[in-house]
């Protein structure tokens, strides 16, 4: 990367110069062919085609697969996430914002215990367990809540493949599953100097924003009969 | 008592508009380098990548950096050629004198720049558009599509250019010793410290925001283009 830096300066003062001969002497098509109103007219036309083509991709951007969230949404975001937090600590799984619910769902016990494991220490980022107990004697049922903040990386949302099949119940347990391996490649316009971005530390803006991967967590609120017994593997309970 | 009074803003509005059509002949390598850089992009700017445990996300990016990094050059070469005898001399086709001579070289130059970073941007998004159009790839917008404040700092940066090879330029006009000395001297750090003292540079620029830049920015290129003014002064030319 070092050495393209300081070959492409070397490369481009090369290039402009053969083009500064090549247009002010050598290559004329005819006797004073770059004239000053010729020389406009492409000048504009080039302008023109640019701003067709920024019409072109304001309107052609709306991607369906993917939503690109805007510096003001993941700001918000960056705070629900705070504040999903502070709940959590608290232990005010009732608080949580509905917003980002994402499935609501329940687990039948066959006995009086539950166990908590993990497939792998590399699950997807973050997975909060939150249990509020209730007295049920006569049941065995334990009602879940997921709540998703979404995974952001550079403006582009992609919590629906980070969040594929997170849990499973099977016999009494309740695992948190190993992510597949998944590899994924986009595309971005970024219409401003990235390499300043990236060497200079800049006072926080709204595009720092953008910058940043918004790691979305996993809250799973569980409302569990109080006869039932926990046995957390995988520890996932921060606040047993 | 001449018949035709001309006041010193007269003067420079006529050199300026006459300049602007003269020296519109360096539009022409400009819009020949940015295809160039257009084609040596067209697979992105740049890439970052993100892992997350099992997932890999690439991204690539385009940007205007590359397109910016040559119409620097361009400025810079531009604004040599500008004070160099050849254009001087035609310089006396008008009514002048050193100090309307100058300052219609600096509005010239503005006007450049300004024209410059419209057709840079404009190139951007020409090559994002055609990318989209035959590779048939999406490409996401990771921020606004258009920032009027990353424009003003990319006009600046071009500015700075334009002031620098300008400033040159004149220290060769007034010393052919003192012009080499300056460039030897300001090549040879550059190439000795180049990792350190540039990026110093650059943060001193950039590390207080995009505002102060501008204010430091026009600072600096103020100065360059001013001095010359000044110590050029007094110089007389010699029509040959």
């Amino acid at each position: 990367m070092t050495v393209f830096m300081v070959v492409l300066p070397i490369l481009l003062i090369l290039i402009f110069f053969s083009l500064f001969l090549a247009v002010s002497k050598g290559i004329k098509l005819k006797k004073n062919f770059w004239t000053a109103k010729r020389i406009s007219i492409v000048t504009i036309g080039y302008i023109g085609l640019g701003l067709i083509a920024f019409i072109y991709l304001t309107f052609t951007n709306n991607n369906d697969d993917y939503k690109v969230l805007t510096s003001e949404e993941i700001e918000q975001l960056m705070k629900d996430e705070i504040e999903f937090n502070n709940f959590f600590s608290q232990k005010h799984g009732d608080k949580f914002n509905e917003k980002y619910l994402v499935d609501e769902w329940s687990m039948e016990l066959s006995t009086d215990e539950v166990t908590f494991e993990r497939e792998s220490e590399d699950t997807y980022g973050r997975v909060f367990v939150l249990i509020d107990w209730r007295n049920d004697e006569a049941s065995n049922e334990i009602y879940a809540k997921t709540y998703q903040i979404p995974y952001v990386y550079e403006g582009i949302d992609l919590t629906k493949e980070l969040t594929k099949d997170q849990f499973e119940f099977t016999g009494d347990k309740l695992i948190v599953k190993k992510p597949p391996v998944q590899q994924f490649t986009f595309n971005s316009i970024s219409p401003k100097m990235e390499m300043l971005e990236m060497n200079v530390q800049m006072p926080s803006a709204s595009d720092d924003i953008l910058n940043n991967a918004a790691v979305g967590s996993t809250f799973l609120y569980l409302n569990v009969p109080s006869h039932v017994t926990i046995i957390d593997e995988g520890e996932l309970r921060f606040y047993p | 008592m001449s018949l035709n009074h001309k006041t010193f803003p007269q003067v420079v509005r006529v050199q300026t508009k006459w300049k602007i059509k003269a020296y519109s002949q360096a539009l022409v390598p400009l819009l020949i380098l940015q295809i160039i850089m257009a084609f040596l992009t067209s697979s992105g700017s740049g890439t970052t990548s993100l892992m997350i445990n099992q997932v890999t996300v690439e991204s690539y990016f385009y940007s205007v950096d590359v397109f910016l990094i040559s119409t620097c050059i361009w400025a810079v070469i531009t604004a040599f050629l500008i004070q160099t005898r050849g254009y001087r001399q035609t310089d006396l086709s008008a009514i002048t004198n050193r100090a309307t001579g100058n300052t219609a070289n600096i509005i010239s130059l503005i006007f450049f720049s300004f024209i410059a970073v419209i057709v840079n941007y404009m190139s951007l998004y020409i090559l994002v558009a055609s990318i989209q159009l035959i590779k048939g790839i999406d490409i996401f917008p990771n921020s606004e599509l258009f920032n009027f404040m990353q424009f003003l700092v990319a006009f600046f940066i071009i500015l700075l250019a334009a002031s620098s090879g300008y400033f040159i330029s004149s220290l060769f006009n007034l010393s052919k010793i003192l012009g080499s000395l300056f460039v030897l001297v300001g090549g040879f750090l550059c190439i000795r410290v180049l990792d350190e003292q540039l990026l110093t540079i650059v943060k001193f620029y950039f590390e207080a925001g995009y505002f102060l830049f501008l204010v430091k920015a026009l600072i600096t290129a103020a100065l360059l283009f001013a001095l010359p003014v000044v110590f050029l002064n007094g110089k007389e030319e010699v029509r040959e």
